[in-house]
């Protein structure tokens, strides 16, 4: 059982978007205003861009396709591929004005509308998304990518009847393509017909069974209809794969991600990579992230988590190092230093570096949680029990603080409170809960409460075998032999 | 749903809609620096990015001085160094600014003209510090309403001494927080008739440990919530002795939290019992169900209020209760960030909600904007709810680069149509009020200029505030309800007013100061009541559970129904 709250190192997603300064004749305007000045037949100026404050990976690629689509001004795709580097780091306006010129260079091309449409809609302008879309359609009829999302602009934009028509025809076409189910039940939801939209939403989940939101959309169909008992596996589900989508094959949108030199969407993929238990990718996107902005505290920060999770101690404290030397105030990186020197037996440079957390941060509950528990090593129980109560302030439901407290209350034979504290260590049930169960019966046996204690003994025991857990079931075991020959309590 | 079928029956066979009352062309008039509330909010910012610069701050709209006009307190922040100096800061507030929390008096009782005096020293409100939010409520029962200010850093509970002035009581009281508090609301959730303090804590930011967030681009910019951990919220339960006890742990509610920013507190799934809605910021929303013993249980997710129809937790900001629809419960609203809609939940009448943005036609409204104090309020007196949005981005708005404060936003009015046909944004026709672009944050909602229509106090963060009158001329008849608590809280927050309008309708209201954004609206409730020239009665479900029953109240007046007078109800 690991004492030390180490599987919780706190591993941050990236955080902020990116933009950029659309400059024309020395104004700052957006697009939809500028284009709603020229004339429909018109080809729009090149935005002019101030990338002076860009990161250098997503400068240099801005500006290789912005010099390459002023020196060919008549080229519609340098002007497109200008449009494809400014969407891909999230400049919507700047894209759409490019694409839109693009489109004017070179009217039967079909991805500069059909980009527009995207970003259009990015931004909520679903009527002119819906425009563009239809005007990429009648360029390439087929292409289910455009038909979904201009089924999704017309029902954000309340033509929920358009919209219908559209998921159908999709359906039609294609019965397999689980987004057009799930677009279709969100229009029945919208026009009321429940019934058939937990029809579409079941159709969805049927196709793509790790498809989050029709999970959840048809549990709650299911509550609505009165049907709870069916609520819940869909809910489960859910719960599972929150944010999967079905892989939707989108050659134009790929070619735009290609463009894509964003740290922080790797540091984001990094740490999704590191949830799904994949470290070694995690690892590597988050040194791609580093290549791309040496800069990043919380890169580094990360990168000190993995690799110490990996036992590659020395490359986690090259990370630590440089963590601290971009930012010391990062309390992740103090925290995550402070668990690996724990694992390794450095008990002063833990100590450490955990009360250099909590100076940061002093409500960094696991920081203050590992220095209670170092204190609970030096014996210095009061002290120990008071850092595990102030981490229990900052995260009430934190279980090894719980476990730590009660075993500290139960030592000074405080045992009512300690099975309160145990009590709440219950949940949710992971690999400790055999553990929190084996004291909870130890607690309740001290109180002479031997059914109890039997109760929580025989559970900690089947819990710890079904987890594989052979010591401490065996050392429970021997424990439940003894409390079971033990006289009744009267 | 049934209800919402029988009163769409009866609104198509007999009662019509009032969709047709004549209303005027500018409705809102922008009368802050008219009236004499001149106060501008200022961050402090020094180009650190600390995020809580461009969170704040609230307002509350209160009759301190029981003198029967609303008056105004505004919250305000501060430098987070102490060694920099107000006008060291990027943008040094105004000549003439007074630092702290102000408070200004209403003169327009009894001198008839709509004036506001800053009486803060005299009241003994002046408390400076980084400040977010105000609630309000009369949590001693003695008439005299008091006020619990929201900090980064401690929390204030001023006692209202009945004298003109207020007194720090948050020692004595027990109802401090060290931590970043946002909304916080007086709610009687054991219904022993005195009210209990919600608070909600945002994250875990700290000014040392400030990270740094930027753009791919390589600029810095505000982190969202997630570069931090949540921390919890708190429940003080009122002892009646002036004291109160946290029972975060015991009721339950600490058991699940995130960023909290709103918090709305009604009778949700119609047992008589307050519950409590709190909209987080990035994670999901909490629907805290009241078990009727002294808990709560999180039922957000199975009753479909916890995420929007993708299943997706959005940001979460200002949050308010109303039955939009008339069918006699409380719909949700929550507004998020730019590029994700608010939400509108849809109540059944059993707590169970659905996601109806997109039916009436608000995802595509509110899409560009970021949502922050908001309330729903019949500014045209047609009978149907309408919404205020006070709007400003929490990261640079990508077409307003170049701009020294690129997060303005213009806010928003949207028209219940009624009956289903969806809201309207008539923004436009707003009037000057909403002719601004401005980093809006705090709406506290109440009849300022004691008219019978809801006027709003909007606070901008590091911008000026604002009063929106509400000039909206209409024939619509009105009906303003004071409630009098006296087994229940004096300001009878809590309770459900129903008037009973020709033709057996009833509109269901209900009496808060809660809701919105870090801001605390009056109690008063005022109804629309379109065409209809009289009103059969009014119906109160006090939030001890008791009804009572009132009839002859008139039209177009304020009434004021004490606990006790009316006839009592069965169920």
């Amino acid at each position: 059982m690991p004492w030390v709250a180490g599987g919780t190192t706190r591993v941050r997603p990236p955080q902020g978007s990116v933009r950029v300064a659309l400059r024309l004749g020395g104004a700052v305007m957006g697009a939809a205003a500028i284009l709603s000045t020229c004339r429909p037949t018109a080809v729009p100026e090149l935005p002019r861009l101030d990338t002076s404050q860009f990161l250098p990976a997503a400068r240099e690629t801005i500006e290789a396709a912005y010099a390459k689509a002023r020196s060919r001004p008549d080229d519609a795709e340098a002007t497109g591929q200008l449009g494809m580097s400014l969407h891909a780091h999230g400049q919507h306006a700047a894209a759409a004005l490019c694409y839109e010129r693009a489109h004017r260079l070179d009217p039967k091309a079909f991805r500069w509308p059909y980009l527009r449409g995207v970003v259009l809609a990015a931004d909520g302008n679903y009527r002119e998304a819906a425009e563009a879309f239809r005007r990429a359609l009648r360029l390439r009829r087929d292409y289910v990518p455009a038909r979904l999302r201009l089924a999704e602009a017309l029902l954000a934009s309340g033509d929920i009847a358009g919209a219908r028509r559209l998921y159908e025809a999709v359906v039609r076409r294609d019965p397999n393509q689980a987004a057009a189910h799930y677009g279709l039940g969100r229009v029945r939801l919208a026009e009321g017909r429940l019934v058939e939209a937990a029809e579409s939403f079941r159709e969805a989940c049927r196709l793509f069974p790790a498809y989050g939101s029709a999970h959840y959309a048809l549990a709650q169909a299911y509550q609505r209809l009165g049907r709870a008992h069916q609520a819940g596996p869909h809910l489960a589900a859910y719960e599972q794969h929150k944010t999967d989508v079905p892989p939707a094959r989108d050659d134009v949108m790929e070619e735009v991600a290609r463009f894509k030199r964003d740290p922080l969407d790797l540091i984001r993929r990094a740490t999704e990579a590191d949830r799904a238990g994949d470290l070694e990718t995690a690892i590597r996107l988050h040194q791609e992230a580093l290549r791309l902005n040496p800069d990043s505290a919380q890169a580094h920060a990360n990168l000190v988590t993995l690799y110490g999770r990996l036992n590659r101690y020395e490359e986690a404290e090259r990370h630590y190092r440089a963590a601290v030397a971009r930012n010391p105030n990062l309390a992740e990186s103090h925290y995550n230093y402070g668990v690996i020197c724990f694992f390794r037996g450095r008990r002063a440079e833990a100590r450490e570096a955990f009360l250099r957390a909590l100076q940061i941060n002093p409500h960094h509950a696991e920081a203050r949680h590992n220095y209670g528990y170092l204190l609970e090593e030096q014996g210095r129980l009061a002290e120990a029990a008071e850092q595990y109560r102030r981490a229990l302030e900052d995260k009430p439901g934190y279980q090894l603080a719980h476990y730590h407290l009660a075993r500290i209350l139960a030592h000074w034979g405080r045992h009512e409170e300690a099975i309160r504290h145990l009590e709440a260590a219950l949940e949710p049930e992971n690999e400790n809960t055999p553990g929190y169960l084996y004291a909870l019966a130890a607690a309740h046996a001290r109180l002479g409460r031997r059914d109890k204690a039997l109760a929580y003994a025989r559970q900690a025991q089947q819990k710890a075998a079904a987890r594989g857990q052979t010591a401490l079931a065996a050392r429970i075991a021997r424990d439940l032999a003894g409390l079971e020959q033990a006289p009744p309590a009267r | 749903m049934k209800r919402l079928l029988a009163c769409a029956a009866l609104l198509a066979a007999a009662c019509g809609r009032q969709e047709s009352v004549e209303t005027s062309r500018v409705l809102f008039r922008e009368a802050a620096e008219a009236a004499g509330l001149r106060f501008h909010h200022f961050t402090g910012a020094t180009g650190e990015f600390y995020m809580p610069e461009i969170m704040g701050a609230g307002a509350a709209l209160l009759d301190y001085d029981n003198d029967g006009d609303l008056d105004v307190y505004l919250v305000q922040s501060t430098v987070f160094d102490p060694r920099r100096k107000p006008e060291e800061t990027l943008f040094p507030p105004p000549p003439g600014f007074k630092p702290g929390n102000r408070l200004f008096r209403n003169e327009l009782v009894p001198s008839g003209r709509l004036r506001f005096t800053d009486v803060t020293d005299e009241a003994r409100l002046g408390y400076t510090g980084y400040c977010m939010g105000a609630a309000t409520g009369d949590y001693d029962n003695d008439g005299f309403v008091d006020l619990y200010v929201t900090c980064f850093g401690s929390n204030v509970l001023y006692h209202n001494e009945g004298d003109g002035t207020f007194r720090n009581v948050t020692r004595q009281a027990g109802v401090d927080d060290p931590r970043w508090s946002t909304s916080a609301a007086f709610v009687d959730y054991d219904r022993d008739g005195d009210l209990d303090l919600f608070v909600l804590n945002y994250v875990d930011f700290t000014l040392r440990g400030n990270k740094i967030c930027y753009a791919a681009t390589g600029e810095r910019d505000y982190c969202t919530p997630k570069a931090y951990q949540a921390v919890p919220d708190r429940l003080f339960r009122n002892e009646g002795n002036g004291r109160f006890q946290d029972v975060s742990v015991s009721a339950g509610i600490a058991r699940v939290y995130g960023p909290g920013l709103g918090i709305t507190c009604s009778d949700l799934n119609g047992d008589g019992w307050t519950d409590v809605y709190i909209a987080n910021d990035t994670a999901a929303n909490i629907l805290w169900i009241n078990q009727r013993d002294g808990t709560f249980r999180d039922a957000a997710l199975m009753a479909g209020a916890a995420y929007s129809e993708d299943g997706l937790p959005k940001a979460g900001m200002g949050v308010s209760a109303g039955d939009f629809d008339n069918d006699g419960d409380d719909d949700l609203i929550v507004v998020n960030l730019r590029r994700e809609g608010c939400t509108l939940f849809e109540n059944n009448g059993r707590g169970e909600f659905q996601d109806v943005t997109l039916r009436h036609g608000l995802g595509a409204l509110t899409f560009p904007y970021t949502g922050f104090g908001l309330d729903w309020f019949d500014y045209d007196r047609d009978g149907w709810l309408d919404l205020f949005v006070a709007n400003g981005a929490v990261t640079r708005i990508e077409s307003l680069r170049g701009q020294r404060y690129p997060f303005h936003e213009r806010n928003l009015l949207l028209r219940n149509a009624g009956a289903g046909r969806g809201f309207q944004d008539v923004s436009r026709q707003g009037g000057t009020a909403f002719e601004f672009s401005e980093v809006s944050r705090g709406a506290a909602f109440g009849d300022v200029d004691n008219d019978g229509d809801v006027d709003i106090v909007v606070t901008n963060n590091n911008g000026p505030v604002r009063l929106l009158l509400n000039d909206t001329r209409t024939e619509a008849n009105w009906l303003g309800v004071k409630l009098e608590g006296v087994q229940d809280n004096r300001l009878g927050l809590g309770a459900r007013v129903g008037v009973l309008v020709a033709g057996g309708r009833t509109l269901w209201r209900r009496c808060h100061t809660d809701s919105s954004y870090l801001s605390a609206s009056a109690p008063r409730v005022y109804f629309g009541l379109g065409r209809a020239q009289s009103v059969e009665g009014v119906v109160v479900i006090w939030p001890n559970g008791t009804r009572e029953r009132w009839d002859n109240v008139g039209l177009n007046r304020l009434v004021t129904l004490r606990q006790g007078t009316g006839t009592p109800q069965g169920f």
